[in-house]
């Protein structure tokens, strides 16, 4: 019992806790300076794996390529919560505590001579003009407040920083998240293996939508300038075979379905579907997504496998012969085929072209848009809601509303002063100097 | 033609925004008390043409300013003056501090200008009540961490000159000190608020409220450091020089994260600093 009672007085002693702000700061810096994971393709780290394998050893050991997930980083988390709740926990009950009328010592007394006797009721109103309320009062000495709400300040913005962790926890643990692009025509099964992008709790299994969704129609429009203006996928909702009306996904409103919210997501493009023949009949039907280029004058790139098939095709797309638009006009496709390092194939073709590849038939089928949506089955976030809310009020309250105590005693018309304050200290000292002045006057 | 104006009453505020910064400098480097109040007064002036400027810029592009960086620096800058004029307003012994707001603000605006005033239009992610709160609450920090930089480094500058007669009639080392704790305590409410409705917005948009992109990951870099230097202030009792120097290393951070890193990494953020 001791030892969990010295453990808590330590993580939250003043400098323990700098030192638990030092160290998330170097977290958060590795966590911009070091490639991460989630931010880098797979590729990436196997590229770095080869080019330099101690390094990577090393940084992969310290998991330091995936910071935010990791054993130590989550340890340091958990470290802030237990010393947040702690220090909260202390707070509060220091804070409930009714508090000792402490007098201060006489040599700390300012002395000012009123000249003529000042009773304490003028005091109490002089006092009221500058918002200083009564909190105690004897024969001989009263003592003023102001913002005596200061002291739940700490109180106030620790709780909210401590619910935002708990909601960052909660939603590391059972979050469910999902990116999958849909042609449209298609549908998504809304299966956990369908998905392109997963990223679950660490107490998730699995991320099966429960339902299908159909992409009916993607929409895109642009400002003159060629920045995105709006886009948005209307979708049919298919569950258990019921087909739901016709629903639309926009940006900033997502699509709320028996607890998954729908969220368009800025990746989309164009598919292109080309069908290969071999001389033997058997066919392969392949969609090659291509995304958006970040300006018009640009083509659609990409360069893939054929599946089950040697060919890498490297396409240079444009929606529009005018090569100025994302939209689908007359749509024209340089491509090039590679067997290795060979070429075998190269030209402009149009959707509805068929190709001869080494004796293949290849048909450019058709083009169509293909939309990224992310489903998310989320943690109720209004922990995390109500944690911002209140943290902004506590740090209020800590910065904006200092607390101030001022004790006054008189006897015949010598009045003595004395004032304390938590924060700006010689600000309040000025404060207290035109006080002084003001009394010697009236 | 509406553009070109807008660029013309820019020029103008600059012109006053120096004119000001030569006073101010004047009177901080001569130590002549005189030049404050016109300083002040031609900062004042300077905010009429930058205001307008913003408004045709405003009315041009259909949305407020924080597209691009001519708008971003130009808008930060404007808050940036009218919170030091309230501030030199309401505290008279504060406006020496000009000497380091004012070119600060007339910098960001010309190289606003010189970087990208073409226009830009709105994202659709950038659509949301959300980014209102989070923009205003950015440059209200901006505005508080310059000014909390300015006090401190006069506190830097009268440590060193103690007995000339113009920093003797600044305030005292311990309330220009204690000014930079009060404008850091302004930044850090700011700041915070800024990353809440940005985190609410980006649970909105995205379906996450946190997702380490690289402008999130530094903003809460910048708002650690501001946390440590509030903590250090209270816990280990740090002030005077050493809190001055950690202020000048926070407002460092703070500037890479608005301004420099939108511009070397790939974001979500990127967007609006283009």
């Amino acid at each position: 019992m001791k030892i969990i009672e010295r453990f808590f007085k330590t993580i939250t002693k003043p400098k323990f806790v700098i030192t638990l702000i030092i160290l998330t700061l170097i977290a958060t810096f590795i966590g911009v300076m070091v490639p991460q994971v989630s931010d880098k393709s797979p590729s990436y780290f196997e590229e770095w794996k080869l080019k330099s394998p101690k390094t990577f050893y090393i940084v992969n050991l310290l998991q330091l390529n995936r910071v935010y997930t990791s054993a130590w980083f989550l340890a340091l988390v958990f470290i802030i919560l237990l010393a947040l709740g702690y220090s909260l926990y202390q707070q509060i009950k220091r804070n409930i505590k009714k508090r000792e009328f402490a007098p201060p010592a006489a040599a700390d007394w300012d002395f000012i001579d009123t000249e003529t006797v000042i009773e304490q009721e003028s005091l109490i109103r002089f006092m009221r003009g500058r918002r200083y309320f009564l909190k105690n009062r004897s024969d001989d000495v009263l003592v003023f407040s102001k913002n005596s709400i200061n002291r739940w300040g700490g109180v106030i913005f620790h709780s909210g920083l401590f619910l935002i962790i708990i909601a960052a926890l909660v939603g590391l643990a059972f979050q469910k998240r999902g990116f999958v692009q849909v042609m449209e025509g298609e549908v998504f099964s809304g299966m956990h293996e369908d998905f392109l992008v997963k990223d679950l709790g660490a107490l998730q299994q699995r991320f099966d939508v429960g339902f299908k969704t159909r992409l009916y129609k993607f929409n895109h429009e642009y400002w003159e300038t060629g920045q995105i203006k709006d886009i948005s996928s209307s979708v049919n909702i298919i569950d258990k075979d019921v087909k739901t009306k016709e629903k639309t996904i926009n940006v900033n409103s997502p699509l709320k379905y028996n607890g998954i919210n729908i969220y368009q997501s800025f990746d989309y493009g164009y598919a292109l579907t080309f069908v290969l023949k071999r001389p033997d009949g058997s066919e392969t039907v392949t969609h090659f997504l291509l995304d958006r280029p970040d300006r018009r004058t640009k083509p659609f790139v990409g360069s893939t496998d054929f599946p089950q098939t040697p060919y890498i095709f490297r396409m240079k797309f444009y929606p529009d012969i005018s090569m100025n638009s994302y939209y689908l006009g007359r749509p024209i496709l340089y491509l090039e085929v590679f067997t290795g390092n060979n070429m075998i194939f190269k030209g402009l073709v149009i959707p509805g072209d068929m190709m001869d590849i080494e004796g293949n038939k290849v048909k450019f089928e058709d083009v169509r848009h293909w939309s990224g949506l992310i489903y998310v089955k989320g943690v109720d976030m209004s922990i995390a809601y109500i944690g911002f809310f209140i943290s902004c009020i506590g740090a209020s309250i800590i910065f904006l509303l200092p607390y101030k105590e001022i004790f006054m005693s008189h006897k015949g018309s010598m009045l003595s002063l004395y004032g304390r304050t938590n924060r700006y200290k010689p600000l309040f000292a000025e404060e207290m100097e035109k006080i002084k002045e003001e009394l010697s006057e009236q | 033609m509406n553009s070109e104006l807008q660029i013309i009453f820019n020029w103008i505020a600059i012109g006053f925004y120096i004119v000001s910064t030569v006073f101010f400098a004047y009177s901080v480097s001569f130590q002549k008390e005189k030049t404050l109040k016109p300083a002040i007064l031609l900062a004042l002036i300077g905010l009429i043409p930058h205001a307008i400027a913003i408004a045709i810029r405003w009315k041009i592009t259909g949305h407020g300013p924080y597209m691009a960086k001519y708008e971003v620096l130009s808008s930060n800058a404007w808050i940036t003056v009218l919170l030091f004029i309230i501030a030199a307003w309401r505290i008279p012994r504060l406006r020496p501090a000009g000497v380091i707001v004012m070119p600060l603000s007339f910098l960001m605006m010309a190289f606003g200008l010189f970087m990208s005033p073409e226009i830009r239009r709105l994202p659709p992610s950038l659509r949301s009540i959300w980014l209102i709160i989070h923009v205003i609450f950015n440059k209200l920090a901006a505005g508080a961490i310059i000014i909390a930089l300015g006090t401190s480094m006069l506190y830097l500058l009268k440590e060193k000159r103690q007995e000339s007669d113009f920093y003797k009639k600044l305030p005292s080392l311990d309330v220009l000190d204690a000014y930079s704790y009060k404008f850091i305590g302004f930044g850090f409410i700011f700041w915070s608020i800024t990353i809440a409705a940005g985190a609410i917005w980006a649970n909105e948009a995205w379906g996450r409220y946190w997702g380490w992109d690289p402008i999130e990951t530094w903003s809460l870099i910048t708002w650690l450091l501001y946390g440590l230097y509030l903590h250090a202030r209270y816990f280990l009792k740090w002030q005077g020089r050493r809190a001055a120097w950690l202020m000048v290393v926070c407002f460092v951070f703070s500037v890479l994260t608005i301004f420099i890193i939108p511009f070397v990494v790939e974001s979500l953020h990127s967007e609006y600093f283009r």
